[in-house]
C-alpha cells in the first residue's frame, strides 16, 4: 500500500512546469486518480455577494440604532458614541441658529479658495460658497457650508459637513458636497461617507454619488470618473445635465446673471466641457452653437434666446 | 491612486484599509468557511461577524496580521459551534428527526454530479475536506493550508492525500489498479 507519492504531492502543489506536468499526466502514478483530480478542475466555489455583504456590515459597524441579533459585541462600543452624536447634534443645532462660529471663509463669484481645517484636514471652496466652523475642534469637528467644497479629511473621530439641505456625515476621506438652493449633492472620491437627506440616510462608497434629485446613490463610470472634482482643476464638466443647471455653474464662475427667454425650451440638457480660463464669450457661444441659440450681453447681464 | 494597496503608516481602524482588508479576504475566509460548515448562509454570518471583530479591535491588530486575525476569529467560531453540535446532538438521538436534512453545499452546484459531489464530500471527515478543497478549488499551496489550519506541511500532504483516497472509495472508481 505505502507507494511513492512524490511526483503526485508535488503536482498537487502546484510545482511543476508545464512541460512536466503533461509527462505526469501520462504516468500510472496520475491515472490512478486522474478521475478524480479532474472532476475537480471544473468546480466552483459557492457564491458570495461581496458587495452586500459590505453594504450590510456597514449598516451594522456605522448606524449603530439597527441592531440586527446576531452581532451583539459591536455595541457596547457604538452607544456611547451614538449618544454621543446625538448631543452633537444638538449643539450643532444650536450653533446653526446662533450662528456662533468663530471662523469663516467665503469665496465670490469666479473665487477658488484652500483652507486649512484646525486638524490638518482641508477644504477648497469653490465659487461663490461659504464655510463657517469653530477655532477649536474638541469633540466634534463640524462644518456649515452654503455652496460647493471639496474636502480631504484628516483621519480621527467623524467629521460633519451641515447644509441647509442635508448632513454629510464621515469617517476620514475625500469627498465633494454641493449645496445652491435646494440641489444638494454629495460625491465620494474615496472612503465612506454618509448622507443625511431628509431624514434618509444613505450611505456613499468611492465613485457614488447621491443627488437630492432622484434621491439615491448611483455609481459614476466612465470618463466622469476622477480622482477629485472637475471644479479643482478649473473645468466643468457636464453630461447631459439640465440647462438652468449649466447656466447656474457659468453665472457662479463668470459673476453674471443669465435669464432665458419664455419661449426657449427649459428642458434642453448639454452635454461639454469649459475651462474657467476661457472668456465667457467663448463658453457661450460653444453653447449657444450646441444648443442653437443665440445670447445678448448687457453688462452683468446675459440674455439667451431662440437661434 | 492604488486601490488595493493598504497606506503604510496607518492601521486597519482607517477606512480605506479597512476597506481594502474587507474587498481582499472576505471571500477567502467565507470559502474556508463553507469547506468546515458547508453552509452557505453561516458562513456569510461569520464572516461579517469576523469583521466587526476586527474593527472592533482595530486599534490591536497591527496590517500585517490582518488575514491570520480574520482566520483565527473563524476558526474559534468553528470550534464553538461544532462542540455545542456535538453535545445537542447527544440529546438528539433518541427523538425523532421530522426534518429532512438539506443537502450541505461546499462547491458550487453547477452540473448535477456536484450535487452528488457535495453528498460525498459531506460524508468525509472535515479535517481531510478542507484542506483539499483549499487545494483543489481554491488552488492554495501546501504551505499557505498549513498555515491556516495551524498544523505541518507534511500533514496537509497526507490529509490531501486521505481525501483523495477516501472520495476515490466512496465513488466506486477505483476499478483499475496498477
Amino acid at each position: 500500500m505505502e507507494k511513492d507519492q512524490t511526483k503526485l504531492k508535488k503536482f498537487l502543489n502546484f510545482e511543476f512546469s508545464s512541460k512536466e506536468e503533461r509527462t505526469f499526466k501520462d504516468s500510472n502514478e496520475y491515472s490512478e486518480f486522474k478521475r478524480i483530480i479532474e472532476l475537480f478542475d471544473d468546480v466552483k466555489t459557492v457564491d458570495y455577494n461581496q458587495e452586500r455583504a459590505l453594504e450590510e456590515l456597514d449598516k451594522t459597524r456605522l448606524v449603530p440604532k439597527k441592531n440586527r441579533g446576531k452581532v451583539v459585541p459591536l455595541y457596547k462600543k457604538w452607544v456611547p458614541m451614538s449618544v454621543a452624536a446625538s448631543i452633537l447634534l444638538l449643539i450643532s443645532f444650536f450653533y446653526l441658529n446662533s450662528g456662533k462660529n468663530d471662523l469663516e471663509h467665503s469665496t465670490l463669484a469666479g473665487e477658488f479658495k484652500q483652507i486649512e481645517l484646525p486638524d490638518a484636514s482641508k477644504a477648497w471652496l469653490n465659487a461663490k460658497s461659504e464655510i463657517a466652523y469653530n477655532e477649536v475642534w474638541k469633540n466634534s469637528r463640524e462644518i456649515n457650508l452654503e455652496g460647493e467644497a471639496y474636502f480631504e479629511v484628516a483621519k480621527g473621530k467623524t467629521f460633519t459637513v451641515n447644509t441647509s439641505q442635508g448632513t454629510v456625515t464621515v469617517l476620514g476621506t475625500k469627498f465633494n458636497v454641493k449645496q445652491r438652493g435646494t440641489i444638494f449633492e454629495v460625491f465620494c472620491f474615496e472612503g465612506r461617507v454618509s448622507v443625511l437627506h431628509k431624514g434618509q440616510e444613505t450611505i456613499l462608497t468611492a465613485n457614488n454619488r447621491f443627488s437630492s434629485k432622484t434621491l439615491e446613490k448611483s455609481v459614476v463610470e466612465g470618463n466622469l470618473v476622477s480622482l477629485k472634482p472637475f471644479w479643482m482643476d478649473k473645468i466643468s464638466v457636464f453630461e447631459n445635465t439640465p440647462i438652468n443647471q449649466v447656466i447656474l455653474d457659468l453665472s457662479i464662475q463668470y459673476d453674471v446673471n443669465i435669464v432665458m427667454e419664455e419661449n426657449l425650451n427649459k428642458n434642453l440638457s448639454y452635454t461639454g466641457r469649459y475651462s474657467y480660463e476661457d472668456s465667457l464669450e467663448t463658453v457661450l457661444e460653444v453653447l449657444c452653437e450646441s444648443l442653437s441659440m443665440k445670447y445678448v450681453r448687457n453688462g452683468r447681464s446675459i440674455y439667451l434666446k431662440k437661434g | 491612486m492604488n486601490c488595493d494597496v493598504y497606506s503604510s503608516k496607518d492601521s486597519i481602524c482607517e477606512e480605506r484599509n479597512y476597506n481594502i482588508a474587507f474587498k481582499k479576504h472576505s471571500k477567502e475566509v467565507f470559502n474556508f468557511l463553507v469547506y468546515n460548515y458547508g453552509d452557505k448562509e453561516l458562513a456569510e454570518d461569520i464572516v461579517q461577524e469576523a469583521f466587526i471583530t476586527l474593527w472592533r479591535n482595530c486599534e490591536k491588530v497591527p496590517l500585517k496580521s490582518v488575514r491570520a486575525y480574520l482566520y483565527t476569529i473563524s476558526k474559534n467560531r468553528i470550534i464553538d459551534t461544532f462542540r455545542s453540535a456535538n453535545s445537542a446532538l447527544k440529546y438528539k438521538k433518541n427523538s425523532v428527526n421530522t426534518v429532512e436534512k438539506q443537502t450541505p453545499e461546499y462547491i458550487f452546484e453547477e452540473k448535477e454530479f456536484h450535487q452528488k459531489l457535495n453528498q460525498v464530500l459531506d460524508k468525509m471527515p472535515e479535517k481531510y475536506r478542507v484542506p483539499f478543497l483549499l487545494n483543489r478549488v481554491d488552488k492554495k499551496k501546501y504551505k499557505e493550508i498549513a498555515e491556516i489550519m495551524g498544523v505541518s506541511v507534511k500533514s496537509v500532504e497526507k490529509r490531501i492525500f486521505n481525501a483523495l483516497e477516501f472520495l476515490q472509495k466512496e465513488l466506486h472508481i477505483n476499478k483499475k489498479r496498477f
